[in-house]
């Protein structure tokens, strides 16, 4: 409290200063302000100036004082963000607030030098990223091994699993990292707290004779308890023959630790080829993604012949079907929940396409009919992550190797303070594979690309 | 296991004739030929004594006048000679020695294993057979055929190669194989690693064969070592016809360690090949034959040791030398079967077949080669490509250099036209140094499968595929010094929409011209004569720059490969060290994942009495882990014995 008060003062003593000595409330020459104001450069060369809520009056005009050309308006919650013709190293931004008019001095950066490119190598066949415990753990499916990086790069430690594992999928609680093989069909739990990372606490076999493909997918961890979606495949198409695959009925399993000997139930899904279990820790709910049936045609374009359902389930050890969402033939994929638990984001496994769910009243706000587009290119979303804040909401494009980092004020790609999506792509025409993103405890991002075996570093502005 | 042991028993026990004849040898004073000796000359040796009129330029070497030896003087020419081959000698091991060569392989006796030139991908590396492809339109597999049937191989890298027209961007390797009445074993100058002066010194002590006897020879070599693996092979010279044929079974399935230092054992690495390879006279007319049945196991990474894919691979060649006429034909078929793939992802069962026939003419200075190729396969259709070839080449001299234009094109139904061009010039100073610098643009044309690739898994082929093209530029030195010699080269290219197979979504691989790349090195190699018993012979080859204009290294690539040997041989005994050192290996696309760097030692102990020898060959002598590009396990320390023998 003591604390508060001081920085209160602090604040009040420097703005009767500034109004002393400068004479604002829009009279004479504007104040010099420190307010974080952002220019990022795209690479069209304009220049995008934003401000984020707060940082003007509302309505009132924001215009490029010195260095260049440019005006918008800020929004009603104060923030502001329009595109600017920029000649300089750095500009000056005239804005009013509070009245009075401000001068910021902003300097120009490339939105591209965000970006730190491989910023460490991998392992080989990378499919999942988590970042835990102040450490970034990587599941690498080809190599059969699960590593343990600080935020330097430096690998700290590493398990290798059996051939053929294929370790594929992270999730984490506070002491463990539980990680999903979909080649063994093994759930593996690792200590978490012991830092050489080589404690392997258990291993619990999935079994499904009916499926020659069980396909534990991404799991989300409550209580000691961990939600396995299950894709249930019962006989692949020939490769390249355009026939589809027979999937059985949908499952997820939950897999209990809190006895000496971990037990499974499995649990029917309505809808088919679950791919993805994520815990609404406000609402204590398990939402289970059912993608639908997913095939490909004779030119590998994939497609779904059943509907994307996500179904809300009671967190106990027999979940309770709670509710549903039908999103219709969609190909629904990855999914973040918003902190107060009241919002879900869903990426697309087919295209370049997000939606959005009202989870308290179990509703669709951006469906099939009013989607989110990041881009009309053929490709898949691998992964969508949300700030700590909400405000910011990041998802990863594979076939294009695009970062878009979309602020949830607005849900629309493009209009805030990113210009344009942050290439991934190391050029030379080969394609990286953005797999997946994380946010670490300093807000900054880090990208996975499956097929360059690497790590990209963004870091995302204030 | 019983199958190959059913073969190798089946071929110990054949009737083989042994119809030797004894040599009616000679000694040739050759002291008049040092000091007017010009390298570009043809020589002349008429020994009124003896009876024996033999033309260097034109009679003993002519076997060996081939377009790469043609071409030696203006670019890098290595040529490994018979009398280098061992019974436990490999194509692969034998290429590896030389400068700017670097061998990727998946590891074992007879498995996969291809060639880079100069940091060029094997794709971009002609291998011919008598001047014809070893495999169409491939990257080819450097364990078809063993060396056991070859009489040498020469390697021409540089800017040169491109008269031998389009793939040959890295350069060309042509595997020669054993000619009917061949005279004595005669080392090469280019083999010899000695001066003009001391190679003609060499001569002069040398047993010539009257011509007229052309010995009947055949011989054997039986190899059996570790890792399961039994080979022989069998050839055989008279006069008007000479054949080999050679066997090899090798299981492969030797341990390894994982990367957290855990044993495992490879496993589908097992091999069976049976080659036969035939030469024969009939009139003025050469014909030349060969076959090649190798059926193998396709194995895993050191990660995924144990895939389940098979190849079966039947290769033909056929050819017909008249004059200055060759016609020729080479065939492949090949069935990759995989009854349990990863995933259980449907069974994979697919069989190509390729063909590729061509006429050469070849005078002193044009080349026209009218050419088809032909594709029935599984993955690609039926495709047919009409073709072909044109170099033409002038030689010009001013003052104290001299100076090769050579120009051409290729021209195919479905690349269209690509022209060709090159300079050469070089020096020489005295009999002992060479200058050489030549600048070149060489073409590859696309594939049928980098083409039309359309139903193999979720690799695709892309029709809209440009060649790929290379501007060479090499600047090389050859000087003797004593019993040394040195050759060095400079060399810079720069690739255009080089070709590779890709990831352009999350579900398909195509092929696709990438951005251009930029390769620049240096080689060396140099053979020093010790002493009378000892030869130490090194090469090396050092890749400073092999990457895209934008830094990422070009996958499969060492920036450095050194290859040095120490032989001593004394009487009937003989030994040789050999240490091979490549540095690490980009094994992705993007140099994120590199193997080790590895340093293998191989020691070789052979006793010899008469025309037998029996040979001790220890493979990685110091068990050094090893692995080669996309994390493949190379073998342990390996035992051969082998014993070989003429009758």
């Amino acid at each position: 409290m003591k604390m508060r008060t001081l920085a209160l003062c602090f604040a009040l003593l420097t703005t009767s200063i500034a109004v002393s000595c400068g004479g604002g409330g829009g009279a004479g020459q504007p104040l010099p302000n420190p307010s974080t104001i952002h220019a990022l450069a795209a690479s069209s060369g304009s220049v995008r100036i934003s401000a984020r809520a707060g940082s003007a009056d509302p309505g009132s005009a924001v215009n490029i004082a010195t260095g260049g050309s440019g005006s918008g308006t800020a929004a009603a919650d104060g923030s502001f963000a329009f595109d600017a013709q920029v000649q300089a190293e750095a500009l000056t931004v005239q804005y009013s607030r509070n009245g009075s008019q401000l001068l910021t001095d902003v300097s120009v950066r490339e939105q591209a030098a965000l970006l730190s490119l491989n910023h460490f190598s991998t392992g080989s066949g990378p499919n999942d990223l988590l970042f835990s415990g102040g450490s970034l753990f990587i599941a690498n499916s080809l190599d059969n091994s699960v590593v343990r990086y600080g935020l330097d790069g430096i690998e700290q430690a590493s398990v290798l699993f059996a051939e053929f594992s294929s370790p594929s999928h992270l999730t984490a609680d506070r002491d463990h990292i539980y990680c999903v093989s979909n080649g063994s069909n093994q759930l593996t739990r690792l200590a978490l707290t012991d830092l050489s990372f080589n404690a392997v606490q258990d291993v619990f076999q999935l079994s499904d004779p009916a499926a020659v493909f069980i396909g534990p997918a991404a799991a989300a961890v409550h209580e000691d308890r961990l939600y396995v979606p299950r894709s249930q495949v019962l006989a692949f198409a020939e490769f390249g023959s355009g026939d589809p695959t027979t999937y059985g009925d949908g499952i997820f399993s939950v897999v209990d630790y809190r006895s000496a000997a971990p037990t499974a139930t499995d649990i029917a899904s309505s809808g088919r080829n679950p791919q993805f279990c994520a815990v609404n820790r406000t609402r204590s709910e398990l939402l289970v993604i059912c993608g639908g049936e997913l095939n490909f045609d004779s030119s590998f374009t994939p497609y779904v012949t059943t509907d994307s359902i996500v179904e809300f389930y009671s967190l106990e050890s027999t979940p309770a079907l709670l509710g549903s969402v039908n999103l219709g033939a969609v190909g629904a994929g990855a999914i973040a929940i918003s902190s107060d638990g009241s919002t879900a984001y869903l990426g697309n496994s087919l295209n370049g396409i997000l939606y959005k769910l009202d989870l308290a009243s179990r509703s669709i706000l951006r469906g099939a009919d009013n989607p989110i587009v990041l881009t009309a290119e053929f490709t898949y979303i691998g992964d969508v992550e949300l700030s700590r804040d909400d405000s910011l909401l990041l998802a990863v494009s594979f076939n294009t190797d695009e970062l878009y980092i979309i602020e949830t004020a607005t849900d629309t790609p493009g209009t805030g303070t990113y210009p344009e999506p942050i290439r991934m792509s190391q050029g030379a025409g080969l394609l990286a594979g953005a797999a997946a993103v994380e946010i670490d405890d300093d807000g900054n991002a880090w990208v996975l690309n499956g097929l360059a075996n690497s790590v990209n570093r963004i870091d995302l502005l204030d | 296991m019983n199958r190959r042991i059913l073969w190798l028993l089946l071929l110990l026990l054949l009737p083989l004739p042994c119809m030797a004849e004894t040599d009616n040898a000679v000694e040739i004073d050759l002291d008049h030929l040092y000091e007017e000796y010009d390298p570009d000359a043809e020589i002349s040796i008429d020994d009124s004594d003896s009876g024996i009129a033999i033309d260097l330029g034109s009679s003993l070497l002519s076997d060996q006048r081939s377009l790469a030896m043609q071409l030696g003087d203006w670019s890098a020419l290595s040529i490994i000679e018979r009398s280098r081959f061992t019974a436990q000698s490999s194509l692969a091991g034998l290429l590896e020695s030389l400068a700017g060569a670097d061998v990727r392989s998946l590891g074992g006796r007879g498995q996969l294993s291809t060639l880079s030139l100069r940091g060029a991908s094997a794709g971009q590396v002609l291998i011919l057979l008598d001047g014809q492809p070893l495999i169409p339109l491939q990257a080819t597999d450097l364990s078809l055929i063993s060396p056991a049937g070859l009489e040498r191989i020469e390697v021409l890298r540089g800017p040169q190669a491109l008269q031998f027209g389009p793939g040959a961007l890295g350069g060309v390797v042509n595997l020669v194989t054993i000619r009917p009445e061949r005279e004595e074993s005669f080392p090469s100058y280019a083999d010899s690693g000695l001066p003009f002066r001391e190679y003609f010194a060499e001569l002069s002590d040398y047993e010539f064969s009257q011509r007229e006897s052309s010995p009947a020879q055949t011989r054997y070599a039986i190899l059996a070592g570790s890792n399961d693996s039994y080979e022989l092979s069998i050839s055989r010279t008279e006069p008007g016809q000479s054949w080999s044929y050679g066997s090899l079974s090798a299981g492969n399935d030797y341990s390894f360690r994982r990367s957290d230092g855990s044993p495992a054992v490879r496993a589908n690495a097992d091999v069976l090949r049976h080659e036969l390879l035939g030469s024969w006279q009939s009139g003025d007319r050469q014909w030349r034959a060969g076959f090649s049945d190798i059926s193998r196991g396709i194995p895993g990474s050191a990660e995924f040791p144990t895939l389940s894919a098979r190849l079966d691979r039947q290769a033909v060649w056929l050819q017909s030398t008249l004059g200055e006429r060759r016609s020729a034909l080479s065939a492949q078929f090949t069935h990759v079967r995989d009854p349990h793939p990863y995933l259980n992802r449907g069974e994979i069962d697919s069989r190509d077949l390729l063909v590729h026939v061509e006429h050469e003419i070849r005078t002193e200075q044009q080349l026209l080669r009218p050419r088809l190729d032909f594709a029935d396969t599984d993955s690609a259709g039926q495709r047919l490509r009409p073709g072909i070839d044109y170099s033409a080449w002038r030689e010009a001299e001013s003052g104290n250099w001299k100076y090769l234009y050579s120009w051409g094109a290729a021209a195919s139904t479905d690349s269209g036209l690509d022209p060709m061009a090159g300079i050469a010039l070089r020096r020489t100073f005295g009999n002992s140094a060479q200058l050489r610098a030549g600048l070149s643009r060489a073409v590859r044309q696309p594939s049928f499968d980098e083409l039309y690739l359309s139903d193999s898994g979720s690799v695709r082929g892309n029709p809209e595929l440009d060649p790929e093209v290379l501007d060479n530029l090499e600047i090389g030195y050859s000087r003797s010094f004593g019993r040394a010699r040195l050759d060095t080269a400079a060399f810079y290219g720069i690739y255009r929409d080089s070709i590779i197979f890709a990831p352009v979504s999350a579900y398909l691989i195509e092929a696709r011209n990438t951005g251009e790349a930029r390769i620049a090195g240096l080689e060396g190699s140099l053979d020093w004569k010790l002493a009378e018993e000892l030869w130490w012979t090194s090469s090396a080859t050092w890749l400073p720059l092999a990457e895209y204009a934008n830094g990422i290294p070009l996958t499969g690539r060492s920036a450095m490969h050194a290859n040095s040997s120490l032989q001593y041989r004394r009487e009937r005994f003989s030994g040789s060290l050999l240490l091979d050192h490549t540095s690490s290996i980009p094994a992705d696309l993007f140099g994120n994942l590199r193997t080790d760097p590895r340093s293998i030692v191989n020691l070789e102990l052979a006793h010899a009495a008469g025309d037998s020898e029996l040979r001790l060959g220890l493979g990685n002598l110091f068990n050094r882990p090893a692995r080669d590009a996309w994390n493949y396990p190379l073998p342990g320390r390996e035992i051969n014995l082998s014993w070989s023998a003429s009758l």
